[in-house]
């Protein structure tokens, strides 16, 4: 989140789209339901209406798979009605950067297209020279202020973007055109200077092959209206999970390491990863990061002249996602799998798939606090237990309030939290089987030697013989001074002293352990009046900054848009500083008015994200279908994303034979793969069943009522559940023809006191050209009545 | 003491459950077996160890569906039905207004499920005595508000004096309406004496599934004046006789008119 929970309450309008926040957020209602009180608007966008849509002012539905042009049309909207914040627009966007006069757009595609066979049959890939901005002999980028050139981003944008009007947008995602213009009334008020909009979301945004771009496309909007860095505004990535932002954090995802510096390509040495680091913005600091992060990983044994060991960090050779490597562990290529507080078996797209992979193993180890599908794959009803030899070890693991520790929430919070109770049975700590683990493995390697035992016999490891000692890898995470102890305060200590001489686990939670007896995250101080920023409860990553990007929460002269919400205040010739400045506040504002996205290099942010950017699929957002899809794109000959791969081009089903849009989700009384919730009797009970939602015209259509029992086909599997029937899920009109929908939550597998199908195993192997996060949210399926 | 009372203000509920849960946890209430029929209502209904649901009312027309949400349980009435037809007296009223059942009395004849406009007391065909919501007595004891209001995200359930919430209760009322929230309304202000329950609606009653003008019946009142000999003979067995026929008559008859209401 660019903003965090409590600052919902200072919005004007909340759209949530690609989310369920009252649903699977509940305690957002609390800080929405203040904003409310205060007269503000609620709407959701949902293909279904939702819990969240019940207690909203405005619902609109949209079909799964179709964001980005959604977006696209708000986009538009916001342009020709001349609705945004031209002000800040010029300020604090590239949209007066000049772009090579070389790219362009042409029927689904940006220049540089070429044949990816790798990717899939038809696939591509871009050359993206041309995606850079025009620059002068010294590097600068060349601008019209005006805007004018017909090659500058915002000419290049407001075309883009004009092909997106409301009658081709509904007709694409089904909402209603009248209902789309309420959507584009309501929330394109924000661009009003001083009000604030508010975009949360979650999977319904990631989980497609377009998801990157999904997001991008309410970060541009949000960019639009002038909704980033201020108080109610943002770009809210609402957690699935309250520690997945800490997870990310530590670099848990495949293509980054901590702090989110990307994982060094496969031969790459330190210097070439250095020369690769941004040349501008707060990036440049970016190789004493790194720097820092191999001392805190190997200690003494990390030195400048070996290059802090950056020769032991992992290489990315080739697509290490989850989705990827279940394909590599069918193919035999993973001996062994770990597997901590995870069910990909429940959780993961097409899990007929991933059970079967499974057998492949040698051994795998699960911990979890019971025995989840993953761990059990083998006696799964769709398994032959003859048939597997993977060695399975179960380890049990205990609650997160069965140990102490830190967990980062959504708004980039780190909170420790203390230990409530002592885990039952042999119960342990993941951080405690951790310890175990890498203990046992280094005596292993120092007694039997082995393929490159350096990263782990060299490895700085001191926490602990048996308890771990937790304060102690808080503190490493921080970071101190290698040679003194002495614990960092904040970026600074990294980026002005040598290399390595501060060892720092994860830079940009520098500040948050920095007083051993007194850390700020165990700060417990409620702020009383304000803006409910709270500096005083926790720290907020980075440098306890509650809202980032925060320079945009005033005009060039420094006046703030909103005076009743301000951030900060030029006064008197200095910053009244509210929040922590996320720019330079011993100069005067005009030095920084066209700065204020220190993390990018051109220190604007990017209606256009071209070459200074990693998007792999275009430097404008723009629609395609979802791999599976009921319909022909709309907008191009290009039917679905043109660069990402295609794991499995046999398992992708026709509309002819699944007729229906399928999408799946969360319900309140269940979390994620249910391990924790369909073991708890009280919400078996509030929730007992598998189910899937239709309209009641689908229900006639194959004649069914509710409660009946019904059959779900995709080209991947099939399963059985109950079905409800209701109107508040409805057919769409999707390109001239009604089309209907299929929805259903994810959370059962086939252990556990309340056991049910899984819905994944119908959910295609695909994932997000950028990221790969699979396609969970939108393919297609047949339904008819079971027996 | 002041009467306390629950304000459930619909319009903030988002049916999360917590209430419902936080209920059995509390109280430490096992788990009923439960199946999906087609709604996200469940339990379907009150028993003897379910002493607060949740309801969803879903309505659809003309295309514009509304889902209400509302959290129903004991409403702690002034004109406590169930109080007033208890043949042995294990019903009676706390000095904080919590309608409460001795278990110790109690003799499971069933004629307060019968008596209550809500049909809330349940338990005889199980348990042999009757159970229903005592207002966290325990807690409300020890200066804690009820376990369902503690555990409500937004605000929809909270717990305090009768003139406080029913204060909050207008406010809000008028402020839904000034909103343009037309056929926002109170319940149980006026109703059956006044309720220890108080909704904020944004609609009428029985789009939530309340009844609109819940009433003790004449019936009881006419029991209650026959049964003062009754209950002084402690002839249970006879008396649990004759009201269990009374009370399936009077149990059906209620359904009836909910479903009515309903409509």
């Amino acid at each position: 989140m660019t903003n965090h929970w409590i600052d919902y309450r200072n919005s004007d309008v909340i759209m949530n789209i690609g989310g369920n926040t009252v649903e699977n957020h509940p305690i957002s209602m609390k800080w929405i339901q203040a904003a409310l009180d205060n007269g503000a608007k609620l709407i959701s966008v949902d293909p279904r209406f939702t819990r969240t849509s019940a207690v909203s002012d405005l619902y609109a539905p949209i079909r799964p798979g179709t964001n980005v042009a959604f977006f696209s049309g708000l986009i538009n909207y916001a342009i020709e009605n001349n609705k945004y914040h031209e002000e800040y627009v010029k300020l604090f966007t590239n949209a007066s950067s000049l772009i090579n006069p070389d790219f362009g757009y042409s029927d689904g595609l940006f220049t540089g297209v070429q044949d990816a066979p790798d990717l899939g049959d038809g696939q591509k890939s871009y050359d993206r020279t041309s995606w850079d901005y025009q620059r002068d002999e010294e590097g600068n980028i060349l601008k019209d202020e005006t805007l004018q050139d017909s090659n500058c981003v915002w000419q290049l944008f407001k075309n883009h973007y004009a092909r997106y009007n409301v009658q081709t947008v509904s007709e694409i995602t089904g909402c209603p055109e009248d209902k789309f213009v309420e959507v584009a009334e309501m929330f394109c008020s924000t661009g009003e200077p001083g009000k604030a909009g508010n975009i949360s979301y979650a999977m319904g945004l990631t989980q497609f092959t377009h998801g990157s771009q999904n997001v991008r496309s309410c970060a541009i909007l949000q960019l639009l209206l002038g909704n980033v860095g201020i108080a109610g505004g943002g770009v809210n990535a609402q957690r699935g999970q309250s520690n997945v932002q800490g997870a990310c954090d530590m670099g848990q995802l495949f293509h980054i390491v901590t702090g989110y510096m990307p994982m060094p390509s496969d031969g790459q040495d330190l210097a070439a990863y250095n020369a690769a680091a941004p040349d501008s913005g707060y990036w440049v600091n970016r190789p004493k990061f790194m720097a820092s992060m191999l001392k805190a990983f190997w200690g003494d044994n990390a030195t400048e002249e070996n290059d802090f060991h950056f020769d032991y960090l992992p290489r990315l050779d080739k697509n290490r996602s989850s989705v990827a490597y279940y394909t590599y562990m069918a193919k035999g290529e993973i001996k062994g799998l770990f597997c901590f507080a995870d069910n990909p078996v429940v959780g993961g797209a097409n899990t007929i798939r991933k059970r079967r992979a499974q057998a492949e193993l040698d051994w795998l180890v699960c911990a979890d606090i019971y025995e989840n599908e993953t761990a059990a794959f083998w006696k799964a009803p769709d398994m032959n237990p003859e048939e597997v030899d993977t060695e399975v070890f179960l380890l049990p693991a205990c609650m997160h309030f069965e140990k102490e520790g830190t967990i980062t929430n959504s708004g980039r919070w780190i909170q420790w939290r203390h230990k409530a109770q002592d885990p039952p049975g042999e119960a342990k700590p993941d951080y405690w089987i951790v310890n175990q683990l890498f203990h046992a493995i280094r005596n292993l390697y120092e007694e039997e030697g082995g393929a490159f035992p350096g990263p782990i016999v060299d490895m700085y490891w001191d926490y602990g013989d048996d308890e771990v000692d937790i304060p102690k890898v808080c503190m490493e995470i921080n970071g101190f001074y290698w040679d003194t102890g002495e614990l960092a305060t904040g970026f600074g200590d990294i980026t002005g002293s040598d290399d390595g001489e501060v060892a720092a686990g994860s830079w940009i939670y520098t500040g948050f352990y920095a007083d051993e007896a007194d850390p700020a995250c165990k700060n417990r101080t409620r702020e009383t009046e304000g803006l409910g920023l709270n500096h005083d409860w926790s720290f907020a990553w980075p440098a306890n900054r509650r809202i980032v990007y925060n320079r945009c929460s005033c005009d060039a002269e420094g006046n703030p848009w909103n005076p009743d919400k301000a951030l900060f205040r030029w006064e008197d010739n200095e910053w009244v500083t509210i929040d922590v400045p996320d720019f330079n506040a011993n100069v005067p504002p005009e030095e920084t008015a066209d700065k204020p996205f220190i993390m990018t290099p051109e220190l604007q942010s990017r209606l256009f994200a071209g070459l200074t950017g990693t998007m792999v699929d275009g430097p404008f957002p723009e629609h395609y279908e979802p791999w599976e899809s009921i319909t022909a794109n709309r907008m191009s000959d290009v039917q679905f994303n043109p660069v990402c791969k295609v794991w499995y081009p046999e398992d992708r089903g026709e509309s002819a034979d699944y007729p229906y849009i399928a999408t799946t989700y969360r319900l309140t009384e269940h979390y994620q793969t249910g391990i924790m919730t369909r073991n708890n009797p009280w919400l078996v009970e509030a929730m007992p069943e598998m189910f899937c939602e239709i309209s009641p015209s689908l229900a006639a259509e194959i004649g069914v009522e509710n409660g009946d029992m019904v059959e779900i086909e995709s080209k991947r599997g099939t399963i059985q559940c109950k079905v409800a029937v209701t109107p508040r899920v409805k057919p769409l009109m999707i390109n001239g023809e009604e089309k209907e929908i299929v929805g259903m939550p994810w959370h059962w597998g086939f252990k556990g006191l309340s056991s049910g199908a899984s819905a994944n195993d119908l959910t295609p192997t695909i994932g997000c050209a950028n990221t790969t996060i699979p396609e969970f949210k939108s393919f297609i399926c047949n339904i008819r009545r079971a027996g | 003491m002041a009467n306390n009372v629950r304000l459930i203000d619909v319009t903030k509920c988002m049916a999360c459950k917590g209430c419902q849960v936080a209920c059995k946890q509390w109280n430490q209430l096992p788990a009923v077996e439960t199946e999906f029929t087609g709604s996200y209502e469940n339990p379907a209904d009150l028993d003897f160890v379910t002493w607060s649901r949740v309801k969803f009312n879903e309505h659809a027309n003309n295309g514009e569906v509304k889902w209400y949400f509302n959290f129903f349980s004991c409403m702690h009435c002034t004109e406590a039905g169930c109080m007033e037809i208890c043949p042995v007296d294990a019903i009676s009223r706390t000095d904080t207004g919590a309608v409460i059942i001795n278990h110790e009395e109690c003799i499971a004849c069933g004629a307060c499920t019968g008596a209550c406009p809500f049909e809330i007391p349940r338990g005889p065909e199980v348990d042999e005595k009757a159970y229903k919501c005592n207002f966290c007595l325990h807690r409300v004891a020890a200066g804690y508000a009820t376990a369902c209001s503690k555990a409500c995200p937004s605000g929809a359930v909270t717990f305090g004096t009768a003139d406080e919430k029913i204060a909050e209760a207008e406010a809000r009322v008028a402020e839904l309406q000034e909103r343009g929230v037309a056929n926002a309304q109170l319940y149980g202000v006026d109703e059956l004496g006044g309720m220890g329950v108080i909704y904020v609606l944004a609609d009428s009653p029985d789009m939530y599934g309340l009844p609109v003008s819940p009433t003790v019946s004449y019936t009881t009142h006419l029991w209650k004046v026959a049964m003062r000999p009754l209950k002084t003979l402690a002839m249970a067995g006879l008396v649990a006789g004759m009201l269990g026929s009374w009370y399936t008559f009077r149990r059906e008859k209620v359904k009836k008119e909910n479903e009515k209401a309903a409509k």
